[in-house]
């Protein structure tokens, strides 16, 4: 007979726990947080290449200096209001809170507008989604800094009428917390939107950003409270918001993968833009709603 | 005689060493859930566990992230490669020695068994006896449901169900809006009973603590009792926070003991090497085990 005494039981309960983080550390199976890399173009001239198209908007700016090689420091820049400057460790989700209140409806500056900058500058493949702009600095940057054409860059300015009520937007004092003022929060917004549980959500999120660079505030809608169509949004979410399957794949054209499948990662691996998907859906949920 | 009781300085620091080690995780967590707030007072955290979240360090989203993760090559939202690898060890410790995460680990369980003390002292030896036998002995296989359901709900949906229902969450995230009200209700209720019952929410609710307490039925080091030398006084019956019937098992197997050892010689038997935490036969004495149904002869 082998017997343990509660001192034993004690020591190898603590070291059992500790032993085996440092295995799983050693093995390289201990990841607390999501990683940030987009998927790779698989076919054609740019295949390897990190693709803006799955750019989340739970990256910051840093996040995309280190895959797209994007000085983050000057995309924050080029995307701050004259009344609110964007810190390189801020998420570019915060873009929606910033230009959503001051913009009209059929026109957005948010994570697709990052999207399609850095394409821009990369001169990497994307499609924008209609309505998608640049804020004035982002375009200046562009021309100066890549030597765009200003001309080829005029469908995505923000209308003239609209430019002083752009340079005048400015976050709440809560919603411009940093992500290191706002980590003990511990989750993210989009997080916290994905169980419905907060009134808070960052459009677009997909994987949580690790502990301590959330700011776990928001304003727009979550997956479970408003039908929104957003990056994370599942089938599961679709079937359970009133559609059925065959209403999904008329209109998205293509086989819906298994319920816990996101849109957009289905929509990748099928080759369509999410925006093009998320446009059908939501036009979809548009005609349930109230 | 050598089978005498355990020196009470002895029994004291026995009981207090399961309490470091649970206020250890306790703080422990604290910590992390607070990750933010304490950075910010310049304290680093513990380097193992840098950058977790609450949920990374979850056993339990390892578990119910398992099915996702063979069928689809993916974890269920907000769980990462650590809730796995905490899931792994505490599937290992179960197997040798019964659900010791519950008993030594978990902070829900820890804060149950202080509110618990508070009761102790309230209502005397009317604590822990309050639920009738009959219906508490249904009432313990209601975890196995809440097992069921929060892992079915979790794979259709691929989203942390459990949650928004989770004491635990709502314990170290109630100043948050991600907290959901139904949680903190949980929390209250349960803090509440556990005035009148130890730990409510393990005996009757915790979906991991019945997962853990399948492991009783096989684990390698069990509680034995020697019957030789037992002087039937019943002190292990009275000192198990989850009503296990000690005095008459040869070997625990009742799926609710958490290994806490409050029924070892070590601490409520008074009569030494008597109630051991073992594993094998033991020696030239006969010993019977009790199943769930508290009959069954090992």
């Amino acid at each position: 007979m082998i017997r343990v005494k509660t001192s034993l039981l004690a020591v190898l309960v603590v070291a059992g726990i500790f032993g085996g983080i440092m295995i799983a550390k050693a093995v390289g199976y201990w990841a607390t947080e999501s990683t940030k890399e987009p998927v790779k173009f698989k076919t054609g001239e740019f295949a390897g290449m990190p693709n803006p198209a799955d750019i989340r908007g739970s990256y910051t700016w840093l996040d995309i200096e280190r895959v797209f090689a994007l000085p983050a420091a000057d995309a924050a820049a080029a995307f701050s209001s004259a009344k609110h400057s964007f810190a390189p460790a801020d998420r570019v989700n915060l873009l929606e809170e910033l230009y959503v209140p001051v913009l009209p409806e059929d026109i957005e500056i948010g994570t697709g507008s990052v999207r399609l900058f850095t394409a821009l500058y990369t001169g990497l493949p994307f499609e924008a989604e209609v309505g998608t702009l640049l804020p004035p600095g982002a375009i200046q940057y562009l021309v100066s800094e890549k030597g765009l054409n200003r001309a080829d860059l005029a469908a995505f300015e923000v209308p003239a009428e609209f430019k002083t009520a752009l340079a005048g937007a400015n976050l709440s004092e809560e919603a411009a917390e940093t992500p290191e003022e706002a980590g003990g929060k511990v989750d993210t917004a989009a997080e916290a939107a994905e169980t419905g549980s907060a009134e808070t959500a960052a459009e677009e999120e997909h994987t949580p950003t690790p502990a301590g660079e959330g700011s776990g505030i928001g304003t727009g809608t979550g997956t479970g409270t408003a039908m929104t169509v957003v990056g994370k949004t599942t089938f599961y979410d679709l079937y359970q918001w009133g559609l059925t399957k065959e209403q999904v794949q008329a209109a998205i054209g293509f086989e819906p993968g298994a319920n816990t499948t996101s849109v957009r990662d289905a929509a990748t691996a099928a080759g369509v833009e999410f925006s093009v998907a998320k446009t059908a859906l939501q036009a979809l949920l548009d005609t349930l709603k109230p | 005689m050598k089978d005498k009781a355990a020196a009470p300085k002895r029994r004291k620091t026995v009981s207090w060493l399961r309490r470091g080690v649970q206020i250890f995780f306790f703080v422990l967590v604290a910590l992390i859930a607070t990750t933010g707030a304490i950075k910010e007072l310049g304290v680093e955290q513990p380097f193992l566990l840098q950058g977790a979240s609450l949920h990374a360090i979850c056993p339990f989203g390892g578990v119910v992230s398992f099915w996702q993760l063979v069928t689809a090559g993916r974890f269920v939202s907000k769980i990462h490669e650590a809730s796995v690898a905490l899931a792994v060890i505490a599937l290992v410790l179960s197997v040798l020695f019964g659900p010791v995460i519950c008993g030594w680990v978990c902070p829900m369980g820890s804060i149950q068994e202080w509110f618990g003390a508070i009761g102790r002292k309230l209502f005397k030896k009317r604590y822990n006896n309050f639920v009738p036998r009959r219906l508490d002995k249904v009432l313990r296989y209601l975890r196995y449901a809440t097992l069921i359901w929060v892992t079915w709900m979790t794979i259709v949906s691929g989203k942390l169900f459990f949650q928004e229902y989770d004491p635990y969450f709502a314990l170290f995230n109630f100043w948050t809006h991600e907290v959901a009200l139904t949680g903190v209700v949980i929390l209250v209720v349960t803090l509440v009973l556990s005035l009148f019952v130890e730990r409510p929410f393990c005996k009757y609710a915790c979906p991991y603590g019945a997962f853990q307490g399948i492991f009783n039925l096989f684990r390698i080091f069990g509680i034995k009792r020697v019957a030789k030398t037992c002087i039937d006084c019943k002190a292990c019956d009275r000192e198990c926070p989850m009503n296990i019937k000690v005095s008459t098992a040869g070997t625990v197997r009742d799926h609710q003991c958490i290994t806490c050892m409050k029924c070892s010689s070590e601490e409520a038997c008074p009569v030494a090497d008597t109630v051991v935490l073992a594993a094998g036969a033991l020696p030239r004495m006969k010993v019977a085990a009790i199943g769930a149904n508290e009959e069954a002869a090992e």
